[in-house]
Protein backbone atom coordinates (compact mmCIF):
# COMPACT_ATOMS: atom_id res chain seq x y z
CA UNK A 1 0.00 0.00 0.00
CA UNK A 2 2.69 2.39 1.18
CA UNK A 3 4.92 1.32 -1.60
CA UNK A 4 2.21 2.19 -4.40
CA UNK A 5 1.38 5.04 -3.06
CA UNK A 6 5.15 5.98 -2.87
CA UNK A 7 5.82 5.31 -6.56
CA UNK A 8 2.82 6.91 -7.92
CA UNK A 9 3.75 9.88 -5.60
CA UNK A 10 7.05 9.55 -7.18
CA UNK A 11 6.42 9.18 -10.75
CA UNK A 12 3.72 12.08 -10.50
CA UNK A 13 6.82 14.27 -9.25
CA UNK A 14 8.95 13.15 -12.09
CA UNK A 15 6.65 13.57 -14.59
CA UNK A 16 5.66 16.73 -12.97
CA UNK A 17 9.43 18.20 -13.12
CA UNK A 18 9.57 17.45 -16.74
CA UNK A 19 6.72 19.39 -17.43
CA UNK A 20 7.71 22.12 -15.91
CA UNK A 21 10.83 22.84 -17.83
CA UNK A 22 9.48 21.63 -21.20
CA UNK A 23 6.30 23.10 -21.28
CA UNK A 24 6.39 26.95 -23.02
CA UNK A 25 3.25 28.46 -21.78
CA UNK A 26 4.26 29.80 -18.71
CA UNK A 27 0.55 28.73 -16.63
CA UNK A 28 1.38 25.22 -17.72
CA UNK A 29 4.50 25.58 -16.48
CA UNK A 30 3.66 27.12 -13.22
CA UNK A 31 0.51 24.27 -12.63
CA UNK A 32 3.43 21.51 -13.20
CA UNK A 33 5.54 23.20 -10.40
CA UNK A 34 2.34 23.42 -8.10
CA UNK A 35 1.84 19.19 -8.77
CA UNK A 36 5.03 18.71 -8.17
CA UNK A 37 5.29 20.70 -5.03
CA UNK A 38 2.10 18.96 -3.68
CA UNK A 39 3.40 15.28 -4.62
CA UNK A 40 6.45 15.94 -2.86
CA UNK A 41 4.37 16.97 0.64
CA UNK A 42 2.75 13.51 -0.42
CA UNK A 43 6.42 11.57 -0.16
CA UNK A 44 6.99 13.24 2.90
CA UNK A 45 3.70 12.13 4.41
CA UNK A 46 4.03 8.84 3.71
CA UNK A 47 7.71 9.34 5.33
CA UNK A 48 5.25 10.01 8.39
CA UNK A 49 7.16 13.71 8.41
CA UNK A 50 3.71 15.11 8.79
CA UNK A 51 5.03 18.76 9.47
CA UNK A 52 7.33 18.80 7.01
CA UNK A 53 4.27 17.67 4.57
CA UNK A 54 2.36 20.42 5.61
CA UNK A 55 4.18 22.99 5.50
CA UNK A 56 5.88 22.33 2.11
CA UNK A 57 2.22 22.73 1.27
CA UNK A 58 1.55 25.51 3.32
CA UNK A 59 4.84 27.69 2.11
CA UNK A 60 5.58 26.69 -1.49
CA UNK A 61 1.79 25.39 -2.59
CA UNK A 62 0.16 27.87 -1.14
CA UNK A 63 2.09 30.96 -0.57
CA UNK A 64 5.31 31.15 -3.06
CA UNK A 65 3.72 28.74 -6.11
CA UNK A 66 0.77 31.75 -5.44
CA UNK A 67 3.09 34.06 -5.99
CA UNK A 68 4.71 32.75 -9.31
CA UNK A 69 1.00 32.78 -11.11
CA UNK A 70 0.50 36.20 -9.62
CA UNK A 71 3.54 37.74 -11.28
CA UNK A 72 2.47 35.60 -14.75
CA UNK A 73 -0.80 37.14 -14.16
CA UNK A 74 0.54 40.75 -13.94
CA UNK A 75 3.17 40.57 -16.60
CA UNK A 76 0.68 38.16 -18.87
CA UNK A 77 4.17 36.52 -20.88
CA UNK A 78 2.86 36.44 -24.84
CA UNK A 79 3.31 32.87 -24.77
CA UNK A 80 3.53 32.98 -28.93
CA UNK A 81 6.36 35.44 -28.59
CA UNK A 82 8.00 32.95 -26.12
CA UNK A 83 7.65 29.81 -28.62
CA UNK A 84 9.00 32.02 -31.20
CA UNK A 85 12.17 32.49 -29.04
CA UNK A 86 15.06 29.71 -30.22
CA UNK A 87 17.39 29.20 -27.02
CA UNK A 88 20.65 31.07 -27.46
CA UNK A 89 23.93 28.77 -27.41
CA UNK A 90 24.95 30.59 -24.40
CA UNK A 91 21.98 30.30 -22.01
CA UNK A 92 21.73 26.13 -23.18
CA UNK A 93 25.61 26.65 -22.39
CA UNK A 94 25.19 28.26 -18.94
CA UNK A 95 22.11 25.94 -18.13
CA UNK A 96 24.04 22.98 -18.77
CA UNK A 97 26.50 23.96 -16.31
CA UNK A 98 25.08 24.90 -13.46
CA UNK A 99 22.18 22.11 -14.05
CA UNK A 100 25.37 19.90 -13.94
CA UNK A 101 27.02 22.06 -10.54
CA UNK A 102 23.40 21.21 -8.89
CA UNK A 103 23.09 17.47 -9.50
CA UNK A 104 27.15 17.16 -8.60
CA UNK A 105 25.92 19.08 -5.06
CA UNK A 106 22.98 16.72 -4.65
CA UNK A 107 24.63 13.15 -5.31
CA UNK A 108 27.47 14.26 -2.68
CA UNK A 109 25.22 14.26 -0.06
CA UNK A 110 23.17 11.43 -1.81
CA UNK A 111 26.29 9.17 -1.79
CA UNK A 112 27.40 10.17 1.33
CA UNK A 113 24.30 8.79 3.36
CA UNK A 114 24.76 5.93 4.78
CA UNK A 115 22.71 2.51 3.61
CA UNK A 116 19.46 1.58 4.61
CA UNK A 117 18.99 1.80 8.57
CA UNK A 118 18.90 -1.22 10.57
CA UNK A 119 16.05 -0.49 12.48
CA UNK A 120 13.29 1.65 11.07
CA UNK A 121 13.18 5.34 12.46
CA UNK A 122 10.75 5.95 15.52
CA UNK A 123 7.37 7.08 13.69
CA UNK A 124 7.71 10.71 15.14
CA UNK A 125 11.51 11.25 15.54
CA UNK A 126 11.75 12.69 12.09
CA UNK A 127 9.82 15.81 10.40
CA UNK A 128 7.01 16.08 12.86
CA UNK A 129 6.37 19.69 14.47
CA UNK A 130 8.63 18.83 17.81
CA UNK A 131 11.36 17.45 16.02
CA UNK A 132 12.00 19.70 13.52
CA UNK A 133 11.30 22.52 16.38
CA UNK A 134 13.97 20.97 18.66
CA UNK A 135 16.59 21.30 15.74
CA UNK A 136 15.97 24.54 14.53
CA UNK A 137 15.04 26.04 17.70
CA UNK A 138 17.29 24.60 20.52
CA UNK A 139 20.39 22.41 18.58
CA UNK A 140 23.08 23.75 17.52
CA UNK A 141 21.55 24.67 14.13
CA UNK A 142 20.24 27.75 16.23
CA UNK A 143 22.70 30.64 15.36
CA UNK A 144 22.63 29.65 11.48
CA UNK A 145 18.43 29.84 11.48
CA UNK A 146 18.00 32.76 13.09
CA UNK A 147 20.85 34.18 10.95
CA UNK A 148 18.66 32.99 7.73
CA UNK A 149 15.77 35.06 9.30
CA UNK A 150 17.22 37.97 9.74
CA UNK A 151 18.56 37.73 6.11
CA UNK A 152 14.99 37.34 4.69
CA UNK A 153 13.80 39.81 7.16
CA UNK A 154 16.90 42.46 5.45
CA UNK A 155 15.12 41.49 1.84
CA UNK A 156 11.57 42.10 3.27
CA UNK A 157 12.34 45.67 4.49
CA UNK A 158 15.16 46.02 1.20
CA UNK A 159 11.83 45.03 -1.26
CA UNK A 160 9.70 47.76 0.66
CA UNK A 161 12.00 50.19 0.72
CA UNK A 162 12.57 49.59 -3.26
CA UNK A 163 8.85 49.93 -4.16
CA UNK A 164 8.10 52.71 -1.65
CA UNK A 165 10.62 54.92 -3.50
CA UNK A 166 8.92 54.65 -7.34
CA UNK A 167 5.57 55.53 -5.90
CA UNK B 1 -9.55 -3.71 5.80
CA UNK B 2 -12.12 -3.06 8.25
CA UNK B 3 -9.80 0.16 9.46
CA UNK B 4 -9.81 1.27 5.63
CA UNK B 5 -13.70 1.07 5.36
CA UNK B 6 -14.12 2.76 8.70
CA UNK B 7 -12.01 5.58 7.48
CA UNK B 8 -13.91 5.79 4.06
CA UNK B 9 -16.87 5.86 5.51
CA UNK B 10 -15.99 8.38 7.97
CA UNK B 11 -14.87 10.46 5.06
CA UNK B 12 -18.06 10.15 3.20
CA UNK B 13 -20.13 11.32 6.48
CA UNK B 14 -18.28 14.40 6.72
CA UNK B 15 -18.62 15.24 3.13
CA UNK B 16 -22.81 14.26 3.35
CA UNK B 17 -22.55 16.49 6.60
CA UNK B 18 -20.81 19.24 4.86
CA UNK B 19 -23.09 19.34 1.29
CA UNK B 20 -26.06 18.88 3.18
CA UNK B 21 -25.26 22.04 5.51
CA UNK B 22 -24.74 24.35 2.20
CA UNK B 23 -28.67 24.08 1.34
CA UNK B 24 -29.46 24.97 5.02
CA UNK B 25 -27.00 27.76 5.79
CA UNK B 26 -28.81 28.83 2.28
CA UNK B 27 -32.00 28.94 4.19
CA UNK B 28 -30.72 30.25 7.01
CA UNK B 29 -29.34 33.15 5.04
CA UNK B 30 -32.88 34.27 3.30
CA UNK B 31 -34.58 33.76 6.69
CA UNK B 32 -32.24 35.92 8.87
CA UNK B 33 -31.83 38.82 5.75
CA UNK B 34 -35.63 38.28 5.77
CA UNK B 35 -35.85 38.69 9.95
CA UNK B 36 -33.11 42.04 9.91
CA UNK B 37 -34.74 43.45 6.87
CA UNK B 38 -38.60 42.90 8.16
CA UNK B 39 -39.85 40.84 5.44
CA UNK B 40 -41.49 37.55 5.16
CA UNK B 41 -38.64 35.59 2.87
CA UNK B 42 -38.99 32.69 0.80
CA UNK B 43 -42.29 31.04 1.12
CA UNK B 44 -43.70 30.34 -2.43
CA UNK B 45 -41.69 27.11 -3.18
CA UNK B 46 -43.40 23.96 -2.53
CA UNK B 47 -43.84 19.66 -2.94
CA UNK B 48 -47.58 18.96 -2.67
CA UNK B 49 -48.61 21.60 -0.74
CA UNK B 50 -46.09 21.29 1.54
CA UNK B 51 -43.76 24.47 2.04
CA UNK B 52 -41.77 24.05 5.42
CA UNK B 53 -41.07 28.06 5.31
CA UNK B 54 -39.08 28.38 2.46
CA UNK B 55 -37.05 25.36 2.96
CA UNK B 56 -37.68 24.02 -0.87
CA UNK B 57 -36.34 27.09 -2.53
CA UNK B 58 -33.08 25.42 -2.25
CA UNK B 59 -34.30 22.59 -4.20
CA UNK B 60 -35.79 24.81 -6.84
CA UNK B 61 -32.48 26.15 -6.72
CA UNK B 62 -30.64 23.19 -7.45
CA UNK B 63 -32.65 22.47 -10.15
CA UNK B 64 -32.01 25.66 -11.63
CA UNK B 65 -28.32 25.28 -11.44
CA UNK B 66 -28.52 21.95 -13.12
CA UNK B 67 -30.89 22.54 -15.78
CA UNK B 68 -29.44 25.73 -17.19
CA UNK B 69 -27.59 26.26 -20.30
CA UNK B 70 -23.66 25.89 -18.98
CA UNK B 71 -21.53 28.36 -21.13
CA UNK B 72 -17.97 27.86 -21.52
CA UNK B 73 -16.88 31.11 -23.33
CA UNK B 74 -15.25 31.28 -26.56
CA UNK B 75 -11.31 31.29 -26.18
CA UNK B 76 -11.49 30.29 -22.38
CA UNK B 77 -8.46 28.38 -21.41
CA UNK B 78 -10.63 25.32 -21.19
CA UNK B 79 -9.10 22.94 -19.06
CA UNK B 80 -8.37 25.29 -16.04
CA UNK B 81 -11.58 27.23 -16.42
CA UNK B 82 -13.47 23.61 -15.47
CA UNK B 83 -11.03 22.52 -13.24
CA UNK B 84 -11.28 25.41 -11.02
CA UNK B 85 -14.64 25.36 -9.77
CA UNK B 86 -14.00 22.02 -8.92
CA UNK B 87 -10.39 22.70 -6.97
CA UNK B 88 -12.45 25.34 -4.98
CA UNK B 89 -15.18 22.63 -3.75
CA UNK B 90 -12.49 20.09 -3.35
CA UNK B 91 -10.38 22.01 -1.23
CA UNK B 92 -13.10 23.75 1.02
CA UNK B 93 -14.12 19.38 1.95
CA UNK B 94 -10.61 18.54 2.59
CA UNK B 95 -9.92 20.98 4.65
CA UNK B 96 -12.78 19.59 7.34
CA UNK B 97 -10.97 16.14 7.53
CA UNK B 98 -9.12 17.11 10.47
CA UNK B 99 -11.93 18.49 13.02
CA UNK B 100 -13.18 16.22 15.66
CA UNK B 101 -16.92 15.94 16.04
CA UNK B 102 -16.73 14.10 19.58
CA UNK B 103 -13.73 12.34 21.71
CA UNK B 104 -12.56 9.38 20.26
CA UNK B 105 -15.32 6.78 20.97
CA UNK B 106 -13.70 3.75 22.95
CA UNK B 107 -15.45 0.33 24.48
CA UNK B 108 -13.89 -3.11 24.98
CA UNK B 109 -10.32 -2.58 23.18
CA UNK B 110 -11.62 -0.99 20.58
CA UNK B 111 -11.21 2.65 19.76
CA UNK B 112 -12.62 4.85 16.87
CA UNK B 113 -11.40 8.66 16.62
CA UNK B 114 -14.70 10.64 15.18
CA UNK B 115 -12.31 12.64 12.97
CA UNK B 116 -11.17 11.84 9.41
CA UNK B 117 -7.39 12.29 9.98
CA UNK B 118 -6.41 12.06 13.55
CA UNK B 119 -2.87 14.45 12.33
CA UNK B 120 0.11 15.32 14.54
CA UNK B 121 -0.44 19.33 13.12
CA UNK B 122 -3.84 18.96 12.03
CA UNK B 123 -4.42 22.45 12.72
CA UNK B 124 -1.70 23.44 10.17
CA UNK B 125 -3.70 21.16 7.60
CA UNK B 126 -6.31 23.06 7.67
CA UNK B 127 -4.43 26.23 6.92
CA UNK B 128 -2.52 24.32 4.53
CA UNK B 129 -5.61 22.96 2.78
CA UNK B 130 -7.38 26.06 2.35
CA UNK B 131 -4.98 27.84 1.65
CA UNK B 132 -4.69 26.31 -2.03
CA UNK B 133 -8.77 27.94 -2.18
CA UNK B 134 -6.59 30.80 -3.94
CA UNK B 135 -5.51 28.96 -7.07
CA UNK B 136 -9.81 28.04 -7.23
CA UNK B 137 -10.01 31.75 -7.35
CA UNK B 138 -6.95 32.51 -9.10
CA UNK B 139 -7.22 29.97 -12.23
CA UNK B 140 -11.37 30.77 -12.61
CA UNK B 141 -10.12 34.92 -13.02
CA UNK B 142 -6.86 33.92 -15.45
CA UNK B 143 -8.72 31.12 -17.63
CA UNK B 144 -11.74 33.34 -18.40
CA UNK B 145 -9.47 35.39 -20.51
CA UNK B 146 -11.14 38.50 -20.01
CA UNK B 147 -10.26 42.04 -18.13
CA UNK B 148 -12.61 41.62 -15.38
CA UNK B 149 -12.50 38.68 -13.87
CA UNK B 150 -8.88 38.61 -14.30
CA UNK B 151 -9.14 42.43 -12.07
CA UNK B 152 -11.60 40.73 -9.87
CA UNK B 153 -9.34 37.57 -9.57
CA UNK B 154 -6.22 39.54 -8.71
CA UNK B 155 -7.98 41.63 -6.19
CA UNK B 156 -9.65 38.61 -4.53
CA UNK B 157 -6.66 36.48 -4.13
CA UNK B 158 -4.59 39.33 -2.39
CA UNK B 159 -7.04 39.14 0.26
CA UNK B 160 -7.04 35.86 0.73
CA UNK B 161 -3.04 35.64 0.89
CA UNK B 162 -3.83 38.83 3.24
CA UNK B 163 -5.80 37.84 5.68
CA UNK B 164 -4.32 34.02 6.14
CA UNK B 165 -1.18 35.56 8.02
CA UNK B 166 -3.46 37.35 10.99
CA UNK B 167 -5.71 34.08 10.86
CA UNK B 168 -2.73 31.74 11.24
CA UNK B 169 -1.06 33.92 13.64
CA UNK B 170 -4.09 33.56 16.02
CA UNK B 171 -4.51 29.98 15.91
CA UNK B 172 -0.64 29.80 16.53
CA UNK B 173 -1.24 31.74 19.52
CA UNK B 174 -3.96 29.31 20.93
CA UNK B 175 -1.68 26.04 19.87
CA UNK B 176 0.78 27.87 22.02
CA UNK B 177 -1.29 28.21 24.94
CA UNK B 178 -2.26 24.42 25.16
CA UNK B 179 1.12 23.29 23.77
CA UNK B 180 -0.61 20.86 20.87
CA UNK B 181 -0.71 21.28 17.07
CA UNK B 182 -3.31 18.10 17.52
CA UNK B 183 -6.93 19.06 17.26
CA UNK B 184 -8.37 16.69 19.69
CA UNK B 185 -5.74 17.67 22.34
CA UNK B 186 -6.53 21.19 21.56
CA UNK B 187 -10.17 20.43 22.40
CA UNK B 188 -9.37 17.62 25.85
CA UNK B 189 -6.91 20.75 26.89
CA UNK B 190 -10.37 23.03 26.76
CA UNK B 191 -12.16 20.91 29.40
CA UNK B 192 -9.81 21.77 32.41
CA UNK B 193 -11.47 24.49 34.90
CA UNK B 194 -9.70 27.67 35.95
CA UNK B 195 -10.41 28.85 39.05
CA UNK B 196 -11.95 25.70 39.87
CA UNK B 197 -15.11 27.19 38.14
CA UNK B 198 -15.38 28.45 34.73
CA UNK B 199 -14.03 25.92 31.14
CA UNK B 200 -10.45 26.79 29.98
CA UNK B 201 -11.95 27.73 26.98
CA UNK B 202 -9.92 29.18 24.10
CA UNK B 203 -11.58 32.25 23.56
CA UNK B 204 -11.22 32.79 27.60
CA UNK B 205 -7.37 32.32 27.36
CA UNK B 206 -7.12 34.14 23.88
CA UNK B 207 -9.75 36.52 23.57
CA UNK B 208 -7.92 38.74 21.14
CA UNK B 209 -7.00 35.86 19.15
CA UNK B 210 -11.09 35.06 18.76
CA UNK B 211 -11.85 38.47 17.99
CA UNK B 212 -8.98 38.38 15.12
CA UNK B 213 -9.85 35.07 13.93
CA UNK B 214 -12.97 35.58 13.43
CA UNK B 215 -12.33 38.64 11.67
CA UNK B 216 -9.88 36.92 9.33
CA UNK B 217 -12.27 34.19 8.99
CA UNK B 218 -14.89 36.36 7.61
CA UNK B 219 -12.48 37.69 5.17
CA UNK B 220 -11.27 34.23 3.94
CA UNK B 221 -14.77 33.17 3.18
CA UNK B 222 -15.19 36.52 1.00
CA UNK B 223 -17.90 37.30 3.38
CA UNK B 224 -19.61 40.86 4.18
CA UNK B 225 -17.65 43.30 5.06
CA UNK B 226 -15.19 41.74 3.03
CA UNK B 227 -17.19 40.55 0.39
CA UNK B 228 -15.13 42.09 -2.67
CA UNK B 229 -13.92 39.06 -4.23
CA UNK B 230 -18.19 38.73 -5.07
CA UNK B 231 -19.71 41.79 -4.33
CA UNK B 232 -22.90 40.25 -5.41
CA UNK B 233 -24.79 43.35 -6.94
CA UNK B 234 -22.19 46.26 -7.97
CA UNK B 235 -18.60 44.85 -7.59
CA UNK B 236 -17.24 42.34 -10.54
CA UNK B 237 -15.75 39.49 -9.41
CA UNK B 238 -13.73 36.70 -10.95
CA UNK B 239 -16.35 34.41 -11.42
CA UNK B 240 -18.57 36.36 -14.23
CA UNK B 241 -17.97 34.23 -16.97
CA UNK B 242 -19.59 31.18 -14.94
CA UNK B 243 -22.48 29.56 -15.42
CA UNK B 244 -24.73 26.94 -14.39
CA UNK B 245 -23.63 24.67 -11.45
CA UNK B 246 -19.82 26.06 -12.37
CA UNK B 247 -21.23 28.89 -10.72
CA UNK B 248 -23.24 26.88 -8.22
CA UNK B 249 -19.84 25.28 -6.89
CA UNK B 250 -18.19 28.75 -6.42
CA UNK B 251 -20.83 29.78 -4.37
CA UNK B 252 -21.44 26.28 -2.08
CA UNK B 253 -17.45 26.26 -1.65
CA UNK B 254 -18.24 29.29 0.15
CA UNK B 255 -21.27 27.96 2.28
CA UNK B 256 -18.76 24.90 3.14
CA UNK B 257 -16.08 27.37 3.94
CA UNK B 258 -18.23 29.31 6.39
CA UNK B 259 -18.80 25.74 8.06
CA UNK B 260 -15.11 24.77 8.24
CA UNK B 261 -14.09 27.93 9.62
CA UNK B 262 -17.40 27.73 12.23
CA UNK B 263 -16.09 24.20 12.78
CA UNK B 264 -12.26 25.70 13.08
CA UNK B 265 -13.14 28.56 15.68
CA UNK B 266 -15.38 26.81 17.48
CA UNK B 267 -12.61 23.68 17.73
CA UNK B 268 -9.86 26.18 19.03
CA UNK B 269 -12.09 29.00 20.46
CA UNK B 270 -15.61 27.51 22.16
CA UNK B 271 -14.16 24.07 23.68
CA UNK B 272 -15.26 21.91 19.93
CA UNK B 273 -16.99 18.97 21.38
CA UNK B 274 -16.36 19.96 25.20
CA UNK B 275 -19.86 19.77 27.25
CA UNK B 276 -19.15 22.47 29.56
CA UNK B 277 -18.47 21.10 33.23
CA UNK B 278 -18.59 17.53 31.74
CA UNK B 279 -15.45 15.64 30.75
CA UNK B 280 -16.12 12.74 28.84
CA UNK B 281 -15.82 10.35 31.80
CA UNK B 282 -18.60 12.16 33.38
CA UNK B 283 -21.01 11.91 30.79
CA UNK B 284 -19.87 7.63 30.28
CA UNK B 285 -20.49 7.21 33.72
CA UNK B 286 -23.61 8.94 33.80
CA UNK B 287 -25.05 8.17 30.70
CA UNK B 288 -28.51 7.37 31.42
CA UNK B 289 -29.28 10.61 32.82
CA UNK B 290 -26.97 12.08 29.73
CA UNK B 291 -29.41 10.38 27.49
CA UNK B 292 -33.11 11.46 29.68
CA UNK B 293 -31.20 14.70 29.07
CA UNK B 294 -30.85 14.45 25.00
CA UNK B 295 -34.10 12.61 24.94
CA UNK B 296 -35.63 16.06 27.17
CA UNK B 297 -34.49 18.80 24.91
CA UNK B 298 -35.76 16.84 21.73
CA UNK B 299 -38.75 16.26 23.51
CA UNK B 300 -39.14 20.19 23.86
CA UNK B 301 -38.37 21.14 20.69
CA UNK B 302 -40.91 18.41 19.39
CA UNK B 303 -43.36 20.10 21.65
CA UNK B 304 -42.47 24.09 20.80
CA UNK B 305 -42.86 22.60 16.65
CA UNK B 306 -46.22 21.17 17.71
CA UNK B 307 -46.82 24.69 18.99
CA UNK B 308 -45.69 26.33 16.06
CA UNK B 309 -48.04 23.96 14.06
CA UNK B 310 -51.60 24.67 16.14
CA UNK B 311 -50.71 28.29 15.88
CA UNK B 312 -50.88 28.41 11.73
CA UNK B 313 -54.84 28.56 10.60
CA UNK B 314 -56.39 25.51 10.58
CA UNK B 315 -59.22 23.93 8.35
CA UNK B 316 -58.39 21.97 5.13
CA UNK B 317 -58.74 24.87 2.62
CA UNK B 318 -56.24 27.01 4.53
CA UNK B 319 -53.56 28.36 3.24
CA UNK B 320 -50.88 26.19 4.96
CA UNK B 321 -52.93 23.05 6.37
CA UNK B 322 -50.54 20.70 4.85
CA UNK B 323 -47.46 22.41 6.64
CA UNK B 324 -49.20 23.04 9.92
CA UNK B 325 -49.91 18.73 9.57
CA UNK B 326 -46.75 17.84 8.43
CA UNK B 327 -44.45 20.16 11.13
CA UNK B 328 -47.26 19.15 13.90
CA UNK B 329 -46.39 15.09 13.05
CA UNK B 330 -42.95 15.56 13.32
CA UNK B 331 -43.23 17.56 16.21
CA UNK B 332 -45.77 14.85 17.82
CA UNK B 333 -42.75 11.79 17.06
CA UNK B 334 -40.22 14.52 18.24
CA UNK B 335 -42.31 14.40 21.72
CA UNK B 336 -42.60 10.87 21.36
CA UNK B 337 -38.85 9.82 20.64
CA UNK B 338 -37.40 12.54 22.84
CA UNK B 339 -39.62 10.84 25.39
CA UNK B 340 -38.89 7.29 24.88
CA UNK B 341 -35.14 8.26 24.88
CA UNK B 342 -35.87 10.11 28.33
CA UNK B 343 -37.19 6.96 29.71
CA UNK B 344 -34.81 4.28 28.44
CA UNK B 345 -31.96 6.68 30.01
CA UNK B 346 -33.57 6.50 33.24
CA UNK B 347 -34.55 3.37 33.43
CA UNK B 348 -32.50 0.59 31.43
CA UNK B 349 -28.85 0.19 32.53
CA UNK B 350 -26.70 0.96 29.36
CA UNK B 351 -23.61 -1.61 28.51
CA UNK B 352 -20.30 0.44 27.62
CA UNK B 353 -20.59 0.24 24.43
CA UNK B 354 -23.97 1.95 24.32
CA UNK B 355 -22.03 4.79 27.39
CA UNK B 356 -20.05 5.18 24.86
CA UNK B 357 -22.52 5.78 21.68
CA UNK B 358 -24.31 7.93 24.28
CA UNK B 359 -21.46 10.33 25.25
CA UNK B 360 -19.86 10.71 22.01
CA UNK B 361 -23.69 11.77 20.83
CA UNK B 362 -23.79 14.35 23.75
CA UNK B 363 -19.98 16.15 22.28
CA UNK B 364 -21.61 15.96 18.78
CA UNK B 365 -24.98 17.47 19.64
CA UNK B 366 -22.59 20.16 21.61
CA UNK B 367 -20.15 21.03 18.67
CA UNK B 368 -22.52 21.14 15.82
CA UNK B 369 -24.39 23.57 18.25
CA UNK B 370 -21.68 25.66 18.91
CA UNK B 371 -20.58 25.67 14.76
CA UNK B 372 -24.15 26.56 13.88
CA UNK B 373 -24.59 29.45 16.33
CA UNK B 374 -20.86 30.97 14.79
CA UNK B 375 -22.35 30.16 11.67
CA UNK B 376 -25.48 32.28 12.48
CA UNK B 377 -23.14 34.73 13.68
CA UNK B 378 -21.68 34.80 9.56
CA UNK B 379 -24.95 35.48 8.84
CA UNK B 380 -25.99 38.05 10.94
CA UNK B 381 -22.88 40.42 10.31
CA UNK B 382 -23.48 39.70 6.42
CA UNK B 383 -27.04 41.53 6.82
CA UNK B 384 -25.46 43.94 9.47
CA UNK B 385 -22.47 45.68 8.46
CA UNK B 386 -21.68 47.74 5.66
CA UNK B 387 -19.33 46.62 2.76
CA UNK B 388 -15.47 48.17 3.15
CA UNK B 389 -13.94 49.34 0.41
CA UNK B 390 -10.72 47.89 -0.64
CA UNK B 391 -8.01 50.17 0.55
CA UNK B 392 -9.98 50.18 3.40
CA UNK B 393 -9.73 46.18 3.58
CA UNK B 394 -5.62 46.01 3.15
CA UNK B 395 -5.51 48.73 6.10
CA UNK B 396 -7.46 46.45 8.06
CA UNK B 397 -5.50 43.23 7.34
CA UNK B 398 -1.76 44.81 7.33
CA UNK B 399 -1.62 47.78 9.39
CA UNK B 400 -4.24 46.45 12.24
CA UNK B 401 -4.55 42.97 12.04
CA UNK B 402 -1.37 41.60 11.62
CA UNK B 403 0.35 43.32 14.10
CA UNK B 404 -2.09 43.38 16.91
CA UNK B 405 -1.77 39.56 15.86
CA UNK B 406 1.69 39.22 16.04
CA UNK B 407 1.42 41.56 19.33
CA UNK B 408 -0.77 39.19 20.88
CA UNK B 409 1.75 35.88 19.98
CA UNK B 410 4.72 37.35 21.54
CA UNK B 411 2.82 38.06 24.42
CA UNK B 412 1.29 34.82 24.99
CA UNK B 413 4.83 33.36 24.28
CA UNK B 414 6.44 35.79 26.87
CA UNK B 415 4.08 34.95 29.17
CA UNK B 416 4.40 31.40 29.03
CA UNK B 417 7.63 31.44 29.11
CA UNK B 418 7.74 33.42 32.11
CA UNK B 419 4.94 30.66 33.84
CA UNK B 420 7.18 27.82 32.42
CA UNK B 421 5.18 26.26 30.19
CA UNK B 422 7.21 26.48 27.13
CA UNK B 423 9.80 23.95 28.75
CA UNK B 424 7.49 21.17 28.48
Amino acid sequence: MTAVAFYALGSLSVLAGLSMITRRSPLASALSLLTLLAALAGVFLLLEAQFLGIVQILVYAGAIAVLVLFVLMMVDLDAAAVRAQAPRAGSLAAGVVVGAAITAAVLRVVLALPPAPAAPIPADSVGTARSVGAVLLTGPLLYPFEIVSLLLLVAVAGAVALAKRKV
Amino acid sequence: MSLAVLLAAKAVVLVLLLLNLVPLLVWVERKASALIQDRVGPNRAGILGLRFAGMFHNLADVGKMLTKEDIVPAGVDRLPFVLAPALGLTVALAAAAVIPVADVWSSGGRSVPLQVADLDVGILWVFAVSSLGVYSIVLAGWASRSRFPLLGALRSAAQLVSYEVPLALAAISVALCFGTLRPNEIVEAQGDLVFGALPQWGILLQPVAFVIFVTGALAETNRLPFDLPEGESEIVGYHVEYSSMKFGMFMMAEYIHVAVASALAATLFLGGWQVPWLPTEALRTHAGPVLAGLGAIGALGGAAALAGALRLPRGVTAPRSRDALAIGGLGLAGVVAGLAAAATGLGADLGPGARATVAAAAQALAFGAKTLLLCFGFVWVRWTLPRFRYDQLMRLGWRQLTPLALANLVLTAGALAALGELSR
